[in-house]
């Protein structure tokens, strides 16, 4: 049976001879901007990619209540051949009920640069123009792989606002990120990965159960 | 339309870089060229160079085409936009098809230039079987990229893909290229496409069975 939101299920998943998932069961509700947290190879990324069914898990299922997903990995999806406003105008055009390139250019503070080709701008514009793209349209489950290693401070204000319209349209928006100085102010829910399972999820409105999570999290990482 | 706009980007993206148009059609003059020189070293008269031609045209198509074509699908995978035409919800075979057309048109405009030079180098006239010629190529070049498409998307994450490619790839199209030879030897010499032609059967039923191989697999060939 479907959800609502996105639901993982028994996910067990080898990756190269390693266990990466011991049946791991998450459920990532609509209007919740959720903080998928964890060491470097606690698998934050790997269970990105198995929800939105890049990758296929050894056992499990997954449950999207919709087919189209927002998605920005470690790479940004482009075509680094064309220009900003090329790339914008193919990707809004498979994507339903997507925004115009005006208003994605002037969102993303990348007007000045429509005419140029990808391939020659810095890593953080790059990324701008990814999280344009993936944030175009009318997705109802955004995932984020680590979208704030490459942007400056005002950058990161602009993706915080759109991630926040997106939760607040009943999206579902699961970030991974060690980046809690930025994204924690806006996450409402966090999700700590260690080894292969949920070692622990707090609302972050229940300040005791995050504390704690914090506290395991960076007793992990010490 | 999606498969319109996968195109209207593959295109696009070729416009741009001229990867498989250029190094088709560089590969194909340069080595026109080597041939034309070892042809006319051995002093052959036009009935037996006309013989001959064929079989060079379409060897140097295949080689510089499969030089050209591997490096194809980089556009796709250079900043993982293949994995963001998943996500959205675009198909494999929507995928392939797009690319398919696209190398056909690309590969064909290519074919036809190196065949040109190349007849222009051993004095053969191919004016009175141009039509057929044309259609030859189209057919031949459609079923080539159809398989040259899957394959090289196969290949893409081996280390050893600049040989992989032509090693599985040769012995596979060797039936395609066979029928090419047949067939353009059949419109030379009497300036127009043999219909009843066996050849034309098995390179028609070629192109079908590959292009559906590769929607079918191509699914398989670009995922994990």
């Amino acid at each position: 049976m479907h959800s609502d939101g996105l639901k993982l299920d028994g996910i067990c998943k080898d990756y190269a001879g390693l266990r990466v998932f011991n049946s791991l069961s998450l459920q990532f509700n609509p209007g919740e901007i959720s903080l998928l947290i964890g060491a470097n190879g606690s698998g934050k990324s790997t269970l990105l990619r198995i929800a939105i069914g890049l990758l296929t898990p050894d056992s499990g299922t997954v449950h999207r209540s919709s087919a189209a997903v927002g998605y920005v990995g470690h790479l940004n999806s482009l075509y680094m051949q064309l220009s900003v406003a090329e790339n914008l105008d193919f990707w809004s055009s498979i994507l339903p009920e997507a925004e115009n390139i005006e208003t994605l250019l002037m969102r993303w503070g990348l007007t000045k640069y429509r005419n140029r080709r990808v391939a020659g701008l810095s890593k953080g514009i790059q990324t701008r123009v990814g999280l344009a793209r993936a944030l175009c349209a009318s997705q109802k489950t955004i995932l984020l792989d680590e979208p704030t290693a490459s942007l400056d401070d005002t950058s990161v204000g602009g993706l915080i606002t759109a991630l926040q319209e997106k939760a607040q349209s009943g999206a579902v928006v699961v970030i991974a990120s060690h980046d809690l100085a930025r994204l924690l102010p806006i996450a409402t829910r966090v999700v700590l990965l260690r080894d292969g399972i949920v070692a622990s999820d707090a609302q972050c409105g229940n300040h005791t159960e995050l504390d704690a999570l914090l506290t395991q999290y960076q007793g992990n990482n010490r | 339309m999606i498969f319109v706009t996968l195109l209207r980007k593959d295109l696009l993206i070729e416009l741009r870089g001229r990867e498989v148009f250029a190094v088709t059609v560089g590969l194909s003059l340069m080595l026109a060229v080597v041939a034309a020189f070892g042809i006319g070293t051995a002093f052959l008269n036009p009935p037996q160079l006309s013989a001959v031609f064929p079989a060079i045209a379409w060897l140097i198509f295949i080689f510089a085409a499969t030089v050209g074509l591997g490096r194809s699908l980089e556009a796709e995978t250079q900043d993982a936009a293949i994995e963001g035409l998943l996500v959205a919800g675009v198909s494999p075979p929507q995928i392939y098809s797009a690319k398919v057309f696209s190398n056909s048109l690309v590969l064909c405009l290519g074919q036809l230039i190196g065949m040109c030079l190349l007849a222009l180098l051993l004095a053969i006239n191919l004016s009175d079987a141009w039509s057929a010629l044309f259609l030859i190529s189209a057919l031949v070049v459609f079923g080539y990229s159809a398989l040259a498409t899957l394959l090289t998307a196969l290949c893409a994450t081996s280390s050893l893909r600049g040989v992989l490619l032509p090693l599985i790839l040769l012995p596979v199209i060797a039936p395609l290229f066979f029928s090419a030879i047949e067939l353009t030897h059949e419109a030379l010499e009497n300036g127009r496409l043999a219909l009843d032609s066996p050849w034309l059967s098995l390179l028609v039923g070629l192109d079908v069975v590959y292009f559906l191989l590769g929607l079918n697999l191509y699914g398989a060939a670009i995922k994990e």
